[in-house]
């Protein structure tokens, strides 16, 4: 065994407080090592040739890298091997950059601890054992998860690619949020223009199959491999037969708050989410029809003219194989009510951002008419108030929600537009407008006459007068004064937070999230539609805060990656997977349950036991499935079970050392 | 200070606009006037606050400053200024409408569209109250 040992500068990143010479220095004394050397970039093309270079003068046959952490650049130097010809898991990482240089402020010190993991990693690369990946086939099948504008553009793009695509929503349309907007900034394009001919492509396009009212209720599976259960909840109305006339939702006498409204309208309990849903077909809302309350009514089965109606239907479970699944699930914004200062819910002329938007739009609850609520009048003064709940800590979230800068930039200038005796108040924190064309809107707002005070609105209060207004009060530190203004309407730019359930499609898909629940991307910079599970990518605000243009282009990402994948056909399965040492299995079985991948079954071994010939159980792993997380290993009583590149005595090797 | 109240009338918003030739509402409060304003320990208002009650339609504030007379008409902050919004034309501007309601202007408005020799006119102006 001829153990080469690298140690790299990373440029000052590690030189600055390890001395990397004497790092190599001590290194040539370690026991097999033959050859150590310092290199200022080990990952640049120079520094790749010096370990080329060794491994062919000083015959190396296992390589030991002290520099950053594995998960940077492991697959770097495990390439560099191959191409050598050498194992790829004859590589071993002392990551001396992220748990050393960068967490040390004593150079003598940091420079032990260096050497010691040095040492450990050479002492492991000793029992390295040489580990291949197999070649899986891919399914060329995707499955995306929401139907809002993130979802469908990833879709889209893959179904042009050619590729089948299952898009699943739990509404009874596809659409979104998008759907609910009026106007989209910075252009003020309107929303409904420009979203319904995408949703109506979705809907009719050969390679895309729609499944709306429906939730994703298990995943099982990996890369290339997934077997998802999509329950199709049921609709009572049979979408083959209903030609969407509507006479049902016309003649339903149960009205219910219109969650498309934000609940400031009613809908019908057999009802079509919004006038352009795709697909424009009536569901029942069992929740709240009366048929299902009490068995009386059955007015729609009776006025149908097509008798597509069905009580009796029930929700179906679907069972379907893909290859790549982008989730797209999407947002829903703070409640309010927590920020008591801002007296939402206790007057009905304080509304949230969403809820103006609505009222603007053209098809929303007031036919594109702003109202105060509580009148029905134009409202002459309307205060915003931005950052509700966002960049908050104490009841809200630490984050910024990004769009709501632009977004009350936009409401102003409609207003303007469509009320010109309407004033505007814009009470911020500071305007973010990164983005193409932003400031510009933002300042063509302000030349529209929108007021923006620099300070927070510490309270919101009735004014107590016959009018029932609203005394709103701030302060400006431009004017350096407390401001106060009666408003006939406040509106608020309430923060954006993950879909409810996200955490359970989190859950399904093995997806980790960050701490405010949005889903986390696999590299913040490099990899931002990856996840860390392979064939799962992320579109849309279910990854972070973002606007429609970034929302497309993430989805666009998204698809590119599944038609890599499908392009390719087939991937290379994880090498690190357990191994079981049938020698010393009992048979016990104990590591079945804990196995998260259902990888491990029941196997038998014939052996000839005193003459005779015996069955005996043993565990047997399923490499397609197994992802090395260890599980079993950890549990295994008789130390029969073992991960590749991280087994029992190449773990004991390093310990030994220290 | 509490809305509504009294704001200048569109006929007054026109006039300052016809002066300066520039639009108030451009400021973003960058503070960057106020920054370098070699006067501001004799002023009520800083620049910025000038600005922004310019800009808020609150003329009657500024009329009734002292600002506007301390102001040295340097042109620091004109030149400065990233909107291109020279606060040193925009007190200027307030300056003459003063000037103008009071009749006490003797310099006769020949061009109404733009200020000429702005520094001179203003330290006349000044000078003679």
């Amino acid at each position: 065994m001829r153990v080469g040992v690298f140690i790299c500068w990373c440029g000052s990143n590690i030189k600055n407080m390890v001395d990397v010479e004497k790092v190599a220095k001590e290194a040539e004394k370690m026991p097999r090592v033959v050859y150590s050397q310092d290199v200022q970039y080990l990952c640049s093309e120079v520094g790749q040739a010096d370990i080329s270079k060794a491994i062919d003068e000083h015959k190396l046959d296992r390589i030991v890298i002290g520099a950053c952490s594995p998960r940077m650049h492991e697959s770097t130097f495990q390439q560099l091997l191959e191409s050598k010809g050498l194992n790829p898991y004859y590589v071993e990482i002392a990551n001396i950059r992220e748990q050393c240089s960068w967490v040390h402020t004593d150079k003598d010190k940091a420079t032990v601890k260096a050497t010691e993991l040095v040492k450990k990693a050479v002492a492991k690369s000793y029992h390295a054992i040489p580990l291949t990946s197999d070649l899986l086939k891919v399914n060329k099948k995707a499955l995306v998860i929401g139907g809002g504008i993130a979802g469908i553009q990833a879709a889209l793009d893959i179904a042009d690619a050619g590729y089948p695509v299952d898009l699943v929503e739990q509404k009874p349309s596809i659409g979104g949020r998008m759907a609910q907007f009026d106007k989209t900034f910075p252009t003020l394009d309107c929303s409904a223009c420009i979203l319904t001919p995408k949703m109506v492509e979705a809907a009719t396009h050969e390679n895309i199959t729609l499944y709306t009212y429906s939730e994703v209720e298990n995943v099982a599976g990996y890369v290339g491999n997934f077997k998802v259960k999509i329950k199709q909840k049921a609709k009572s109305v049979k979408q083959d037969i209903c030609n969407g006339c509507g006479d049902c939702m016309e003649k339903c006498p149960k009205k219910v708050a219109n969650e498309f409204d934000e609940g400031n309208s009613k809908r019908k309990a057999i009802y079509t989410l919004f006038p352009q849903a795709v697909p424009n077909k009536p569901v029942i809302d069992r929740d709240n029809c009366i048929y299902y309350k009490t068995g009386k009514c059955g007015l729609c089965e009776k006025i149908c003219p097509t008798k597509a109606i069905d009580y009796n239907q029930e929700d179906e479970i679907v069972e379907n194989e893909y290859g790549a699944i982008i989730a797209a699930t999407g947002f829903d914004i703070k409640d309010p009510q927590d920020l008591s200062e801002y007296y939402y819910g206790n007057h009905p002329d304080v509304i949230t951002s969403l809820e103006l938007e609505r009222q603007l739009n053209a098809s929303g609850p007031t036919s594109g008419k702003v109202i105060r609520p509580s009148n029905g009048k134009t409202p002459e003064k309307i205060v915003f108030v931005q950052c509700v709940g966002s960049r908050d800590r104490n009841k809200g979230n630490a984050y910024c929600s990004k769009v709501c800068c632009l977004y009350t930039a936009k409401h102003t200038l409609l207003l303007n537009e469509k009320f010109p005796e309407t004033e505007s108040y814009v009470f911020n924190i500071d305007v973010r407008t990164g983005g193409k064309g932003y400031e510009e809107f933002y300042e063509r707002a302000r030349h529209k006459g929108a007021k923006y005070l620099r300070g927070q609105v510490s309270k919101v209060e009735p004014l107590g007068d016959a009018d029932n207004k609203l005394l709103v009060r701030g302060y400006d530190s431009s004017i350096g004064e407390q401001v106060e203004i009666e408003a006939d309407l406040v509106v608020l730019a309430t923060s954006i937070e993950p879909k409810v359930g996200s955490s359970k499609i989190a859950g399904l898909l093995g997806l980790s999230s960050d701490s405010d629940g949005f889903f986390s991307e696999a590299h913040p910079k490099l990899k931002p539609v990856e996840t860390q599970a392979q064939g799962i990518y992320l579109a849309g605000v279910c990854q972070g805060p973002k606007d429609i243009p970034e929302a497309v282009s993430q989805a666009s990402g998204a698809s590119a990656k599944a038609i890599i994948l499908f392009n390719k056909g087939e991937v290379k399965s994880v090498p690190t997977t357990a191994m079981v040492n049938e020698e010393i299995c009992s048979g016990c079985m104990q590591c079945k349950p804990v196995c998260p991948y259902e990888a491990i079954s029941r196997e038998y071994v014939t052996e000839r036991v005193a003459g005779k010939e015996v069955k005996r159980p043993v565990a047997s792993i399923n490499r397609a499935l197994c992802q090395g997380c260890g599980a079993c290993a950890g549990l295994c009583r008789s130390g029969a079970m073992d991960i590749g590149g991280f087994t029992s005595k190449q773990i004991m090797a390093e310990v030994d050392t220290l | 200070m509490r809305f509504p109240t009294k704001t200048a009338s569109i006929k007054e918003q026109q006039e300052l606009a016809d002066i300066i030739q520039k639009n108030v509402k451009d400021c973003y409060q960058c503070l960057k006037c106020s920054a370098g304003c070699p006067l501001t320990e004799h002023m009520d208002y800083y620049p910025h606050q000038v600005m922004l009650l310019a800009k808020m339609d609150l003329y009657e504030k500024i009329f009734n400053s002292k600002t506007l007379w301390v102001c040295a008409s340097c042109l620091a902050c004109s030149s400065r200024c990233p909107r291109d919004l020279e606060p040193a034309k925009v007190m200027e501007g307030l300056r003459t409408m003063i000037i103008r309601k009071r009749g006490e202007g003797n310099v006769e408005v020949v061009n109404p569209k733009g200020v000429p020799r702005q520094a001179l006119i203003s330290s006349m102006r000044k000078l003679r109250r």
